[in-house]
């Protein structure tokens, strides 16, 4: 009853299933023993030849008895966790359960939820089953239980991200041969890493990871990365396998929207953080130098993934359409979020400005206390060189606009999200191509690297840094993103598709028109 | 329960299109609450996509559909709630007890605790699989399967039933023992909406049918209503004398509506075109003349010709 309320209903019913379902089998009861099995000889056999032969200290033994006893979990984990998350999905679609499971008011995010705590209990027990052989350390003075639990907890955040990425596998491509060979892809380099550094660096040195940590304390800006980076991989394949096992006309687009946010916000941070203001005196304009490049590379490249987003389907989907008509406060809250219309264009601007925003903020962080700090710098010279940077950052984000206005404008014409990215970004490429071998060749005027702001920069920036920007490109890169715009809003028109407004043709009446021509 | 409504299934201009293939081309119809309605149609007519649609797993290309009157189209958790979903194919987990599989839908379905185990001996009680509960589903037969099926469709208690060829692959036993469970089902006040193209096991039991062919509407009704659109307008009767009688060819053709008269030994034969509520004047002929039968047989179009008069046996 508890765990039934904590997990919800529908999600506590997949786990006691899956549980009964796995465990129960015959085949089930042979693994565990083969797995203790192995797990028990290895250490087995070590102990004894550590206590014939070895002259080593106990604490040593006992440690790399440890060391063995969690290599073989983790080969175990390697082997286990990605075959159960590659059939999660797969079976259910192939033993024809799914649509009766669905039929049940079950909704895919409960099911992906279910699967994974699922597999969380099946491990949970595995690695729990040969605990008892860790006794057999005290037959050389025993380890700390601490370094135990910790060695446990790395284990099993390793294989909660292998089953996260298995159950992605699994609802993306639904074919069970094809999820085991992606999440083996994933999961043996892993194996391989992970093994070689514990053997090689830890282990070897007859101490447990908790251990090596304090002995060896790793770079704050190494966990500022590695966490955020982890809880993206885990809440993103979740989010990912219901984005697939979903319909299009559901309302999967508004959480991965809102990760997506978090993700910018945290990323951006983060570079932020690293190399960003420095307000140390003697180091003035770090923004304007190597921090403001770092972010630069950043939002280049960030513009390919969020044309994506902009160029999404022009309707709104019926379940967004659904929660709209409802008028439900989230509808309020989440109109940010909701994908359809112009919000599409409007949501891949707002990541693209933070990053600018953020920028900016630095810089004037900066400037602050840059004049305070060091009296005797020109302040002339940093007023100029920042006004350079300034010119820079303008004409790539109004570059990013127009990119993130051209695929729009291929969402508004009836292309999905992919293809209108492709198509947006394919066109900078081609203007690109052009634009340098037109320079190469000598064959146009100057004016001609307007048309590609960010082969523009490339040239100033090898000119130096104290050219003057032409105020042309970015009118260049404004009237296009007015064109498409004004384009998209037309062609939204002529299909009948809402540009602003939340809501779907026809819901009150009939669901859709009927085809014409029929 | 919206009792209000008459029909607890109502369906208008429903098209369902693959590309360029029209599985649905624009069907309506209406089910009224309490009956057992069939819908046939040979292989690809379009009766899995438009059941689907009813229980709210595929969105139509045009038109609505609502039961009870949620759209199933804009209100999908109201109308899961309102039926139970038996799909043509019978999807088992390996390793559960027929309990634990109850169980396991109960829970689904998110009926409460309390509820869960009155509500599964309700149903385990209706589809007889009392003996059967530790018994673990691979190894139930097909027709033991199909009632457990049955049985977690009805776990929620909803008032429709949608049912997918629930009879196909079962023995002849296996079928009677549905279709008495079905009737059952009506008693107790259930609408079951089922398809089905084995036209002999719907016949008995169905009130009313849909005929559809290539995505069309071609037939819906009562049985009787059906009959009564296909009939060529006139009935045949098959009466058996008690001895052979010459003159009977001479009686009756003096009646109006009596044409094609055949005497074979004891057996006569003729065609009624006129209203059948007339057809007392032959036998007030027959008896005026001393003309002694034992047996009438009215001849019932069943439901395989009715079927083979209204569809072409085009395949989309």
């Amino acid at each position: 009853m508890i765990g039934s309320n904590l997990l919800g209903g529908s999600s506590y019913a997949i786990i006691q299933k899956e549980l009964i379902v796995r465990i129960r089998r015959i085949r089930s009861l042979i693994i565990q023993l083969v797995f203790a099995a192995v797990v028990g000889s290895v250490m087995w056999i070590y102990s004894i030849s550590e206590l014939t032969g070895s002259r080593a200290s106990p604490e040593v033994h006992a440690a790399q008895l440890v060391g063995i006893y969690f290599i073989v979990q983790m080969c175990a984990i390697c082997l286990v966790i990605p075959l159960l998350a590659a059939i999660s999905i797969t079976t259910e679609l192939q033993a024809k359960t799914w649509d009766p499971l669905i039929g049940s008011g079950m909704r895919p995010g409960q099911i992906v939820k279910g699967k994974l705590y699922g597999i969380l209990g099946i491990l949970f027990y595995l690695l729990l089953l040969p605990a008892p052989l860790l006794s057999l350390t005290t037959l050389f003075g025993g380890v700390s239980v601490l370094s135990i639990l910790f060695e446990y907890l790395i284990h099993f955040l390793a294989a909660t991200l292998i089953a996260c990425i298995g159950i992605l596998s699994s609802a993306s491509t639904r074919s069970t041969v094809r999820a085991i060979l992606q999440v083996a892809l994933c999961a043996v380099p892993l194996l391989i890493i992970a093994i070689t550094f514990l053997s090689s660096e830890v282990y070897s040195q007859g101490i447990l990871l908790l251990d090596y940590l304090e002995t060896s304390p790793i770079d704050w800006q190494f966990w500022a990365w590695a966490i955020p980076g982890y809880l993206f991989l885990v809440v993103g394949s979740l989010m990912g396998a219901t984005h697939f096992l979903s319909g299009v006309e559901s309302a999967r687009d508004v959480p991965i929207r809102a990760l997506s946010l978090i993700i910018f916000l945290v990323v951006v941070g983060l570079i932020l953080i690293t190399v960003g203001p420095d307000l140390q005196p003697g180091h003035y304009n770090s923004m304007i130098r190597d921090g403001g490049r770092v972010m630069s590379v950043f939002v280049g490249l960030s513009v390919l993934g969020l044309a994506r987003f902009a160029g999404s389907e022009a309707r709104v989907p019926l379940r967004i359409a659904q929660i709209r008509q409802r008028g439900h406060w989230t509808s309020w809250l989440g109109i940010v979020f909701f994908p359809g219309g112009i919000r599409n264009f409007l949501f891949a601007a707002v990541l693209w400005g933070i990053c600018f925003g953020a920028t900016v903020g630095c810089w004037l962080m900066e400037y602050s206390t840059t004049g305070t700090i060091v009296p005797q710098y020109d302040s002339s010279l940093y007023l100029e060189s920042s006004t350079i940077f300034f010119q820079m950052q303008g004409v790539l984000f109004t570059w990013g606009i127009s990119v993130l206005a051209t695929a729009w404008f291929f969402g508004q014409c009836g292309f999905n999200g992919i293809i209108s990215a492709v198509l947006a970004n394919g066109i900078q490429v081609g203007l690109a191509m052009l634009v340098a071998t037109a320079r190469e060749l000598s064959l146009w005027s100057e004016k001609v690297e307007w048309l590609s702001p960010p082969v523009y920069l490339i040239y100033r920036s090898a000119e130096g840094a104290g050219a003057e920007m032409a105020s042309e490109v970015v009118l260049v890169s404004l009237a296009l993103s007015t064109l498409m715009i004004t384009g998209g809003v037309l062609i939204a028109r002529r299909r009948g598709i809402p540009v602003w407004s939340i809501r779907r043709s026809g819901m009150d009446k009939l669901y859709l028109k009927i085809p014409e021509g029929n | 329960m919206n009792e209000s409504r008459p029909s607890i299934i109502e369906v208008r201009d429903l098209w369902m299109s693959f590309g360029k293939n029209d599985a649905l081309a624009g069907i309506s119809f209406d089910i009224p609450r309490g009956v057992i309605h069939g819908f046939i149609g040979p292989n690809g007519a379009g009766k899995t996509t438009t059941i689907r649609i009813l229980a709210a797993l595929q969105i139509p290309t045009a038109g609505g559909a609502w039961i009870d009157g949620a759209n199933v189209v804009t209100e999908p958790e109201e109308v899961r709630r309102r039926l139970g979903y038996m799909p043509d194919y019978v999807g088992v987990y390996e390793g559960l007890s027929v309990m634990e599989y109850l169980e396991f839908f109960a829970m689904a379905h998110q009926l409460p605790a309390s509820r869960r185990r009155s509500a599964i001996s309700d149903v385990v009680e209706l589809t007889d699989l009392g003996k059967l509960l530790e018994v673990e589903v691979h190894v139930l037969s097909k027709g033991m399967k199909q009632r457990l099926c049955l049985a977690q469709t009805l776990l929620h208690e909803p008032d429709l039933l949608i049912l997918d060829e629930p009879a196909s692959g079962l023995d002849p036993r296996a079928r009677i023992e549905f279709r008495s469970l079905l009737t059952e089902l009506r008693r107790l006040g259930k609408t079951v909406f089922l398809s089905s193209h084995i036209l002999s096991e719907l016949s008995p039991i169905c009130d009313s049918v849909s005929i559809v062919e290539k995505g069309h509407l071609v037939a819906h009704g009562s049985m009787e209503q059906i009959r009564n659109r296909i009939r060529s307008g006139d009935v045949q009767y098959e009466v058996t004398l008690v001895e052979a009688n010459e003159d009977v060819e001479a009686i009756l053709s003096q009646i109006p509506g009596v044409s094609r008269i055949l005497l074979e030994g004891r057996k006569l034969s003729f065609d009624w075109s006129e209203d059948d509520s007339e057809i007392h004047q032959v036998w007030a002929a027959l008896a005026s003349r001393k003309v002694a039968f034992t047996r009438v047989r009215r001849h019932e179009d069943d439901l395989e010709n009715l079927f083979m008069s209204l569809t072409t046996g085009e395949v989309q």
